[in-house]
């Protein structure tokens, strides 16, 4: 980054600095050679602004400040320099607030020369080197036609770009004559430098054959030979182009201006990540293009998956969006420039010939109509054949007036088929990074959703007098279906539930919710527990959640160890006697959720103390190893008679082990949930 | 999940095989069996033999079938259920819910 020349003096004015960075700003303003004037005050800095002329406007925002009316008083409506803003914070709402107040730069603390050097000079639009310049459109590029005489762009990428046979090329050309490594370009104190690299049949400038040549804008590149194919060579980011090439007489500039000017914002945007304002870029398009082409109402349509054109922005020439969703168009005229990629631009609708065919559009009122593609071109290097520019039309611009309209230069329809492709890119790269937002946004509700089912289980641990029971949930995906629940109750009695809902992840896991809702509002102690349970299973299966059921299992412990329970279609829990026998408790009824009229009895076991029961849900039996065996329930009761005499947080994370040890080696393909329950242990 | 249908009489066999699992042929079942009724068959035979694996929304899948099927005024007969067929359906407590068959002559003498 070269440094300010010292004749490259400015009389600058920095409104609301503040006191820590006063200094730095100082001691590098001045030392460049500026003349500095510190403002206190808005009010303050208008008052300098009346008695003496300065080039260049430092306004500090302060934090919360709005850009806009700082802007509106520092400068009124007719600015008498260029404002740079700094801003507190980096949000893309100021940036746009800042372009929009017609800031001439923006930019954020911590200050430092450099950026306070690089502010000067895009403000007064010294040569271009800062940040943003690098990240606006390309700076230059080629124009060729491919082998089917497609039209192709080829961006000519910063600090080199090679030129060859070889894929392994920027721009990769499968003709006669051209070497695998042709020839380069390098930018060379801002010029763009074409080099032949030692090619067997040379490159072409212009039909002449050059070893080093400086490209400038209209330059016919050839390679290999004067019948190869020729790349135009454009220079200029787009909008330059623009500018360069619109009438002076026309009073366009000031749009242009403005686009060129959101061009660096955007680029800004994307180094950002984020474009967030698709609206407002869209909205600004059609402004622009309206004023261009002189016309009232200025829209973008856009493709449907169905085919058809729809509205996506509609302006008038009050830079004003049009009330409604639907309006009266030219509905042919859209349609044509968007099946042929073609402009189609009437000055009279009434003049000319085919004029019979414009008779509706005529009855509308409408007099001129300017419509042309929204199209964004890539280039791809598919690694066989040579590039291929993939161009899509997404939709048109279309604009149309009731007016006769004014005679269009070529350069004018020009501009406004550059507009139309930036907002192509624009459409095209929201669309991209919307994609993408989506699926995060999705990820944080799934992660929200995991911290809601944490909280809605109780603490895996619980104890009480005569009984501890401990659980563990390994869901298989970032949520699951499988729940479990315990239950103090009034009379003493301790309730311990265990659900498996069919299916996993977020569908699963809502159903899980459901039931430990409907089982939150039951009152276990008003009514038997098969009553309950049968209750529980109507009002699910009344929900009509389709062909998803709950495997339940739901116990009742006394003090006196006599344990009541309810198996709906559950894997059977085991009573783990305190000598290693172990008895299925079974008696319930069928899963819950598939038949509202089904009916449960209830089951009955005494425990002993120290005896255990221990509930699992199918992901334990059926884990799987590396040769696909299943964990089994043979697996399962001998590994519990080994551990009949261990505490019942011991028989817990031993299961744990033995399933993470068995199935380490395969990804887990259920939840697998196990709750051990020990008897006065 | 691979399905294919005969003719036997006026009962409709799908000699179904391969997996029964969430999204993998439980909408093949669903479907064919539709097409069935829609066309007015009532006699339906899901001939399982050959599923080699079935998980719980199989089930569910099952017998949202048998649920279709009956309110479609048809009736729905499974045959030769696997082990674990078999067994998760005692597990679940829904093999009383279907009428089940080892032996295709005595499925069809049943629909009679």
């Amino acid at each position: 980054m070269g440094r300010l020349k010292m004749f490259d003096t400015y009389c600058i004015l920095y409104a609301g600095a503040k006191t820590s960075e006063e200094d730095l700003i100082w001691a590098h303003l001045s030392n460049t050679g500026h003349k500095l004037i510190f403002a206190a005050s808005l009010a303050e800095a208008k008052e300098i602004l009346k008695s003496r002329r300065i080039d260049l406007i430092y306004l500090q925002l302060a934090e919360g400040g709005r850009a806009a009316s700082g802007l509106e008083e520092i400068s009124g409506p007719y600015p008498s320099a260029p404002v740079v803003l700094v801003c507190p914070k980096a949000t893309d709402g100021l940036i746009l607030e800042a372009w929009r107040a017609g800031a001439a730069d923006i930019i954020f603390p911590p200050l430092t020369p450099q950026s306070l050097d690089a502010s000067i000079r895009r403000a007064l639009k010294k040569r271009p080197s800062g940040e943003l310049d690098r990240l606006a459109p390309t700076a230059a590029r080629f124009h060729y036609l491919d082998e089917s005489g497609k039209e192709c762009r080829a961006n000519i990428v910063f600090p080199r770009f090679t030129l060859g046979r070889s894929s392994a090329n920027d721009l990769h050309l499968n003709h006669s004559g051209v070497s695998r490594f042709h020839a380069e370009i390098v930018i060379q104190d801002g010029e763009h430098v074409l080099r032949d690299m030692g090619s067997k049949y040379g490159t072409f400038v212009n039909g002449i054959q050059i070893a080093e040549a400086h490209l400038t804008d209209g330059d016919r590149v050839q390679l290999g030979s004067l019948q190869g194919t020729s790349l135009v060579f454009h220079k200029g980011d787009l909008l330059q182009t623009l500018v360069g090439r619109s009438d002076p007489n026309e009073r366009i500039g000031l749009s242009i201006r403005g686009f060129k000017e959101f061009g660096k914002l955007f680029a800004a945007f994307r180094a950002l990540s984020s474009i967030p304002l698709l609206d407002d870029l869209l909205a600004l398009v059609v402004d622009t293009a309206i004023e261009l082409t002189g016309t009232e109402r200025g829209f973008i349509m856009l493709k449907e998956k169905n085919g058809e054109l729809s509205f996506r922005c509609a302006r008038n020439n009050y830079k004003r969006p049009l009330d409604g969703s639907c309006f009266q168009t030219s509905r042919r005229i859209p349609y044509e420039v968007f099946e042929s990629n073609q402009p189609i631009v009437i000055k009279d609708l009434g003049f000319g010939d085919g004029t019979e065919k414009h008779d509706r559009t005529m009855a509308l009122g409408l007099r001129s109509i300017s419509c042309v593609p929204l199209r964004y071109l890539t280039v791809h290097d598919t690694g066989s054949a040579s590039p291929v520019a993939q161009a899509e039309t997404i939709g048109v611009l279309y604009l149309d007036s009731r007016n006769v309209g004014v005679r269009m230069p070529k350069s004018r329809i020009n501009a406004l088929e550059t507009l139309a492709s930036e907002a192509a890119m624009a459409i095209y790269n929201a669309r991209l990074y919307k994609d993408s937002q989506d699926k995060r946004r999705m990820e944080e509700q799934l992660t929200i959703a995991r911290e809601i089912q944490q909280a809605l289980l109780p603490h895996p641990y619980r104890e009480l007098e005569y009984f501890r029971a401990c659980s563990q949930s390994l869901p298989c995906y970032e949520i699951g279906g499988d729940y479990f629940d315990y239950f103090n109750l009034e009379n003493g009695s301790f309730g311990f539930a265990l659900g498996d809902v069919a299916g996993k992840g977020l569908p699963a896991a809502l159903l899980a919710s459901l039931i430990q809702g409907i089982f939150s509002a039951q009152k276990l102690t008003d009514a038997p527990l098969a009553k309950i349970i049968g209750e529980v299973n109507r009002k699910l299966a009344q929900r009509g959640t389709g062909n998803r059921f709950v495997t339940f299992f739901f116990g009742l412990m006394d003090p006196d160890g006599k344990c009541t329970y309810v198996n709906a279609g559950h894997n059977p829990p085991l009573l783990l006697r305190r000598e290693g026998s172990m008895q299925e408790l079974t008696a319930g009824g069928m899963v819950l959720g598939l038949f509202s009229e089904a009916s449960y009895e209830a089951g009955f076991v005494t425990l002993q103390p120290e005896d255990h029961l221990v509930l699992f849900t199918d992901g334990l039996v059926e884990a799987l190893n590396a040769k696909g065996e299943e964990f089994g329930t043979d697996r399962l009761t001998l590994l519990l008679k080994t551990h009949a005499q261990s505490s019942a947080r011991e028989i817990l994370s031993c299961l744990q082990e033995s399933v993470l040890s068995f199935s380490a080696d395969t990804p887990q393909h259920d939840d697998i949930t196990m709750m051990v329950l020990g008897y006065r242990e | 999940m691979k399905i294919n249908m005969r003719t036997v009489g006026d009962v409709k066999i799908l000699d179904c095989s391969g997996k029964i699992t969430l999204g993998e042929g439980t909408m093949a079942v669903r479907n064919t069996v539709r097409e069935i009724l829609q066309s007015g068959g009532t006699k339906i035979a899901l001939n399982l033999g050959d599923i080699d694996y079935i998980d719980s929304s199989g089930i569910g899948e099952l017998v949202s079938t048998y649920t279709s099927v009956v309110n479609g005024k048809g009736q729905l007969k499974l045959l030769n259920l696997t082990k674990k067929i078999r067994q998760l359906l005692a597990i679940t407590k829904l093999l009383t819910v279907f009428d089940v068959f080892e032996d295709e002559e005595a499925m069809l003498a049943s629909f009679r």
